[in-house]
């Protein structure tokens, strides 16, 4: 049985990401300042306070989370891995890849297609597509108007 | 007095056209995505946010109190049609609810959860009318040393109010971390950019509200199979009941006793004024409060009419009391009243206890359109829409989430004119998306990342004043009693919560 796997759940890398964060955090504050300068708060001592009250916090639940993995392996427990659904990481990328797109190719571009694929995502299989790109215009066109006509916020276009 | 007047002169705004149609649009806002299992009156406040940046800020007040307390009501629905809360507050409605649909009395189970919903509503909407001037005055008497006392008591409060403590640590402090994240509020030097320039200004605040509550929601209902979804909601579109059905009988109204709905108001109440609580917390001890005095406790959990009415009513009544802290002392009663603040911030409306003085002419309205919004549920409710609620969860989920897709990303861009801001708002989206999948409580994130910067401000700005003489805190009267009532309430709220779940769990062996 491979130990490791047990090691790579969520209990544990949370609060092991979370205590890396807070460590960046009050080294990227530390370098500013002292948290005291003539005697006065600096600008880096809220985030040394933050640092002090989170970290023990960080700490209990990373250890809490390494007991329960010791325990499940002097159990002999095999970690279940559950058949992931790959949707969340497709609606990442699908957001990521409009993002990266959006002042290069615009609004009337980009919408019509985020839409058409954020449906094809969320659906349970690839089914009714003319159904689903008529829904992505018509969409798009409703959120255009709301946003550029009703509020008068102007969005990027490829013309533009 | 003068205040109560002048909240109430916030009336004729309110019945202005223009302010009814903004009204309107937010009440059914609220109905829909409070109805709807998934999403709630949280996520539409967060939707409306960047929209609220062109319109002027009395109107978006005015939408926002629609959607808060229309959003809480119609959590029922679902969880009385389907057995599925609508919004989290329903969920004590469920256990009632859910089994008198079963006997065949689920319209007159909408009927009673609408009736206590637009009374626990109207008395919470009331209290506030009449207790913020009261609180205002009080308020006003605050110097800074006690401002800072009274949010480390704000922060502490939600904290203590969280099942598990030690993750509303991380999760406030991650939204800490976030807000402070570019220019120091005291010197022009920037902090944590980490030599980006995109970061000078820090992460705006509709940027990390849309990723924490909106991008983060639509991972998560990416993994939801739309043909199990389909098939609970048809359940619920099969239904038909006629208008006369959901009338509940002035008798059995009788019976479950006007002291239920005026006691089940003032738990509402009260819990939302506690920083953090929600309306999830109102509901469950008014509902453990009316299992408790309850003729036949028996019967709670097979359709208790008196137990659904607990929970809709204090869930209701919540409302005026979360935004009474948020009013006098800026300090958000839930995460929606954070929301609301944000809203606030967005007009450049700095929160704290002056905030009423200088600008009660703009915030009169938002009273009395919380108070309308309450008012109207039952007439709405009952007589015009109530059969056509029972239709929402009909609405095409693909089209739903891919409008809110397209909605929440475009409002960062509308908010900040930056893609590079989107692009934050995905990263913390996927980052709440784990956090909530390890049960990392968002409320405090939300919480944190509005006051954090009060609060360093205020401590920095006391402590530069008394020459870094830390006994400020102390010296000071208002100060010195936030921090005895963080003290009182450290060593209370945690022994409440204990003798809560222990009579909780002696009713179920029992």
């Amino acid at each position: 049985m491979n130990s490791r796997n047990h090691y790579l759940q969520a209990k544990v890398i949370i609060p092991f990401f979370m205590q890396i964060a807070l460590i960046i955090y009050v080294v990227s504050a530390l370098q500013l300042s002292s948290p005291l300068v003539d005697g006065m708060l600096s600008e880096s001592s809220f985030p040394v306070i933050i640092f002090l009250v989170a970290t023990p916090a960080a700490l209990k639940l990373l250890f809490d989370g390494l007991k329960d993995v010791k325990k499940e392996i002097a159990e002999g427990k095999e970690v279940v891995v559950k058949k992931k659904s790959i949707k969340p990481v497709l609606t990442v990328v699908i957001m990521a890849v409009f993002i990266a797109l959006f002042e290069l190719l615009g609004f009337s571009i980009l919408a019509p297609l985020y839409i058409f694929f954020f449906m094809m995502v969320y659906d349970d299989k690839p089914q009714f597509i003319v159904k689903k790109i008529i829904f992505a215009l018509l969409i798009a066109v409703v959120v255009y108007v709301m946003y550029a006509i009703a509020f008068d916020i102007r969005f990027p276009e490829i013309w533009r | 007095m003068d205040q109560i007047l002048q909240i109430l002169s916030g009336t004729a705004v309110v019945f202005q056209p223009l302010s009814l149609l903004y009204l309107s649009i937010g009440f059914f806002i609220g109905i829909i995505f409070g109805a709807l299992p998934g999403l709630t009156s949280m996520l539409a406040i967060v939707l409306l946010l960047p929209m609220t940046y062109t319109m002027p800020m009395t109107y978006a007040l005015i939408m926002c109190m629609g959607v808060y307390m229309s959003g809480i009501y119609s959590g029922s629905i679902t969880a009385i049609t389907i057995n599925i809360p609508g919004a989290p507050s329903a969920l004590m409605t469920c256990m009632e609810g859910h089994p008198m649909m079963k006997k065949g009395l689920g319209a007159k189970a909408i009927g009673h959860a609408t009736i206590g919903s637009a009374i626990g509503g109207t008395i919470g909407a009331l209290l506030l009318i009449f207790i913020s001037p009261l609180a205002v005055s009080l308020a006003l008497k605050i110097r800074t040393p006690g401002k800072f006392s009274l949010i480390l008591f704000a922060l502490i409060v939600i904290v203590i109010v969280e099942k598990n403590r030690t993750k509303a640590v991380i999760s406030m402090a991650f939204g800490i971390m976030l807000s402070t994240i570019g220019m120091d509020p005291l010197k022009s030097v920037s902090r944590f950019t980490f030599g980006n320039p995109n970061l000078i200004e820090g992460i705006d605040l509709t940027t990390l509200i849309i990723g924490a509550f909106a991008i983060s929601e639509l991972f998560d209902q990416s993994t939801v199979n739309n043909a199990e979804y389909n098939k609970m909601t048809n359940a619920a579109n099969s239904m038909k009941f006629k208008r006369s059905d959901f009338f509940p009988s002035f008798k059995e109204m009788r019976e479950i006793g006007w002291m239920t709905y005026i006691k089940s108001s003032s738990i509402g109440y009260i819990i939302g004024v506690l920083p953090g609580a929600g309306a999830s917390m109102a509901a469950f001890v008014s509902y453990v409060e009316a299992k408790r005095t309850s003729k036949h406790p028996e019967m709670f959990g097979n359709g208790a009419v008196d137990g659904l009415v607990a929970a809709e009513t204090a869930n209701n009544a919540m409302c005026g009391g979360a935004l009474v802290p948020m009013l006098s002392l800026g300090i958000p009663g839930d995460g929606t009243t954070a929301i609301i603040l944000g809203v606030l911030m967005v007009y450049g409306v700095v929160p704290g206890p002056d905030l009423l003085v200088k600008q009660m002419h703009v915030m009169a309205p938002m009273y009395m359109a919380l108070l309308i919004s309450a008012a109207v549920l039952m007439p709405l409710s009952l007589f015009l829409f109530g059969p056509y609620y029972l239709k929402i969860v009909k609405i095409n989920r693909l089209v739903l989430y891919s409008s809110i897709a397209l909605i929440a990303i475009l409002g960062v861009f509308a908010a900040t004119y930056s893609t590079f801001q989107m692009a934050v708002a995905l990263i913390i989206g996927v980052v709440m998306y784990f956090f909530k999948k390890q049960k990392y409580p968002n409320v405090p994130f939300i919480l944190a990342v509005i006051l954090g910067p009060l609060c360093e401000q205020y401590m920095r700005t006391s402590l530069t004043l008394s020459n870094g003489n830390p006994m400020v805190f102390i010296t000071n009267f208002d100060s010195l009693f936030f921090l005895l009532l963080t003290v009182a309430f450290s060593i209370l709220l945690p022994r409440a919560n204990r003798r809560a779940e222990a009579l909780s769990k002696c009713r179920e062996v029992k």
